[in-house]
């Protein structure tokens, strides 16, 4: 998409040395259990090699990468009956929260729904992580429901990471209300779909149609 | 034994190196939920076949 405006707008191509080493340690665990499927034995050195130590790096690395590339907006909108539509939505503009902050490249593109949807620090990312298996889940056996919704009130530390800092959010008197601080802090109020629009469109949030339901 | 290890090793490699490959939502649930745990048992299997 990029490729059309110029060098400028086509990212960077990453490579991560772990990941050739993985590739090259599944290759390798591959040969040598096809081998050990012929033959039926092993040497002890191969046997070790092949179906303990590059298996298990195999299983690190890959678990490692996934847990990394699932920040990915792509990863995100890969599974397509739930949330392509969603993604689609982020790259058109409709006026929803998550419209506005893609557009205007208040967030980072490549993990537009990462940053929001994880919550502050590290317990934020554990929650993200926790949050995105059970989406697998949803995912394999086909359990979503719809239209999609947030399990318990969207984490607004997520917002105030980014805002709380700056002049022009201080600067909003109910910003700095005691008694709004106070329904915000105890999450009776959420910054989303009250005093700021929605987060994304309604008809996002029903899903792309292609799975019977 | 060596042989289920062996099988186990193989079947579970697939998905690795695909979510390696090619990382979506479909390839990471086949990891997930298949890759690892026959990546898991070859491996268990493979130390009990040496332990016996």
């Amino acid at each position: 998409m990029g490729e059309a405006l110029g060098p400028l707008f086509v990212p960077k191509p990453q490579f991560h040395l772990l990941w050739i080493l993985g590739l090259a340690a599944a290759a390798g665990a591959i040969g040598i259990a096809l081998y050990a499927l012929i033959r039926g034995r092993l040497s002890a050195r191969l046997g070790l090699a092949g179906l303990g130590v590059l298996p298990g790096f195999v299983l690190l690395i890959a678990d490692l990468d996934m847990l990394d590339r699932s920040k990915e907006l792509r990863f995100c909108g890969s599974c397509h009956e739930p949330m392509a539509p969603l993604v689609a939505s982020l790259q058109e503009v409709n006026g929803s929260l998550a419209s506005i902050h893609y557009q205007s490249g208040a967030i980072k593109g490549d993990t537009a729904c990462y940053t929001c949807h994880s919550g502050y620090g590290l317990l934020g990312d554990v929650a993200a992580k926790r949050a995105g298996l059970s989406h697998m889940w949803h995912e394999l056996r086909g359990s979503y429901e719809y239209p999609l919704a947030m399990k318990g009130p969207f984490d607004i530390d997520a917002c105030l990471d980014c805002h709380r800092h700056a002049p022009k959010f201080r600067a909003v008197a109910f910003h700095t209300d005691p008694e709004t601080q106070a329904r915000l802090v105890a999450r009776e109020l959420s910054c989303t779909g009250t005093c700021h629009p929605s987060a994304h469109p309604a008809e996002s949030l029903n899903g792309s149609g292609t799975r019977k339901r | 034994m060596i042989r289920l290890a062996a099988a186990l090793v193989l079947i579970g490699c697939v998905p690795a190196a695909q979510v390696l490959l090619d990382p979506t939502g479909p390839s990471a649930i086949r990891f997930t939920f298949f890759g690892t745990p026959c990546l898991l048992a070859g491996i268990g299997f493979y130390v009990l076949a040496r332990l016996r």
